[in-house]
């Protein structure tokens, strides 16, 4: 195990008691210079292990307590493979939509239509309610109170939905369980 | 009403005038400023070229910062933020540059849009970083606004004659009142009711399809507006169409319009 190692792991300890400290604390405590408790809280912020919070102080994460009661050592070498830059987008009706409901605060399946369907869409109405009611069955989109006004007498309205998880650019795809699988969480 | 999207003579001009920006000369002016009333439609234009494009769409707040603005393009990306701005703006350029090769490999337009652009067509120093994006990646920006962006822009000569193209959109003519009386109406509308759509609407969007709705919902209540049977001024006399903009009251049709 090289030095760089060696310190997180002993860096981890100090904080996988569940205590927040800041830098110089930690510095204090480990007896290390700043520049490598600088360097071991870097590299263990990077693995995931430790958290740093809006005024410096950093605490160790369920993943840092989990690693350090395994005892099991750090590896030397890239932390993650590296990532190519992610594919571009695809330019479907669910991906456009999705798009729509992002850049909309509230809005109908007619809106969606009318921003993001094309006329080489085929029943793009049936494929969008498909597609917003896996969305709210999945808790990504909430239906609101109150409905839009219909332009038929017998007309009850066309709900408004509005997107409650904004979670990326990428449209959520709909499995054969239907359960919906969030690409961005994924690329994340 | 149809959910159709329906391409007026706004759109068309702003379509014209994006690939004139794309085949402009001065490869670094690649700002284009849209801009006119409230209510004519340019964000509803604007979102669906991004849409159909995949292009950054970002609406600008009262408060933006230069490092908020990143932020939000960095958030856009997906892209963790790093903790300087020199290292943010190396962050969103790269992001930036990938995402405009990947759109140029599949013959995808690309562009930022900024709507809202009012609110930083003052600040300098938010305007200097968008101007940075555009000369350092010829990147093309899209400032969305009011009236009062092109008199802002003015004061920045370094920007405003990196505007390569500028859209305003247009109250709507009667040949637009009929392209959305086509394109978005369930029932079939007389001429002379179109004629008097686009008297009361004053050209604006968002009151022809308060109009168009309204009609819809008298045509389909009293079973007219067949192709046969159009709906006219003489069916509708004495009934809503549309709220005046100035003063909020109802507009009534007239028995003889």
């Amino acid at each position: 195990m090289s030095d760089g190692s060696e310190r997180q792991k002993r860096l981890l300890g100090l904080l996988a008691s569940g205590r927040q400290l800041s830098m110089l604390a930690v510095a204090g405590e480990a007896k290390y210079t700043l520049r490598n408790t600088a360097e071991a809280l870097r590299m263990l912020v990077l693995r995931g292990f430790v958290e740093r919070s809006q005024d410096g102080a950093f605490s160790a994460t369920a993943s840092g307590i989990g690693q350090h009661a395994s005892g099991a050592p750090f590896r030397d070498g890239p932390i993650a493979k590296t990532r190519r830059p992610p594919p571009p987008l695809q330019n479907t009706l669910r991906q456009r939509a999705w798009s729509a409901m992002r850049l909309n605060n509230r809005w109908t399946i007619d809106d969606l239509l009318t921003l993001a369907a094309r006329s080489s869409d085929k029943q793009p109405y049936g494929a969008l309610q498909k597609y917003v009611h896996a969305l709210c069955r999945a808790e990504i989109v909430v239906v609101l109170p109150k409905r839009v006004q219909g332009t038929a007498p017998t007309s009850n309205g066309a709900k408004v939905y509005k997107l409650l998880r904004n979670s990326g650019e990428r449209a959520p795809s709909i499995q054969r369980d239907g359960s919906v699988r969030d690409h961005n969480q994924v690329a994340a | 009403m149809k959910s159709t999207f329906v391409e007026t003579e706004n759109v068309k001009d702003f379509h014209a005038k994006w690939t004139a920006l794309e085949n402009r000369g001065a490869e670094e002016a690649c700002l284009m400023l849209v801009d006119g009333e409230p209510g004519l439609g340019k964000t509803t234009a604007l979102s669906h070229w991004a849409i159909e494009t995949q292009s950054i769409y970002l609406r600008a707040n009262a408060e933006w910062k230069s490092i908020w603005f990143l932020n939000d393009l960095l958030k856009a990306f997906r892209v963790q933020p790093q903790h300087s701005y020199e290292k943010r703006f190396a962050q969103v350029l790269e992001a930036l540059l990938l995402r405009q090769n990947q759109h140029l490999a599949l013959g995808r337009p690309f562009a930022v849009i900024i709507d809202e652009a009012d609110h930083i067509s003052r600040n300098r120093h938010l305007m200097e970083t968008v101007r940075d994006f555009a000369d350092i990646g010829d990147i093309p920006f899209i400032l969305v606004g009011m009236g009062a962006l092109r008199a802002n822009l003015a004061r920045f000569p370094q920007i405003s004659s990196r505007v390569s193209q500028k859209c305003r959109f247009e109250k709507a003519g009667l040949e637009d009142v009929r392209r959305f009386v086509d394109g978005k109406c369930d029932v079939s509308v007389a001429s002379d009711l179109v004629a008097f759509i686009h008297r009361v609407s004053g050209g604006f969007n968002r009151e022809i399809k308060e109009a168009l709705a309204s009609i819809e919902r008298f045509a389909k209540r009293n079973g007219i507006g067949s192709k046969e049977r159009p709906v006219t001024i003489a069916d509708m006399k004495g009934q809503s169409i549309v709220n005046d903009r100035a003063s909020g009251e109802k507009i009534l049709v007239p028995e003889l319009a």
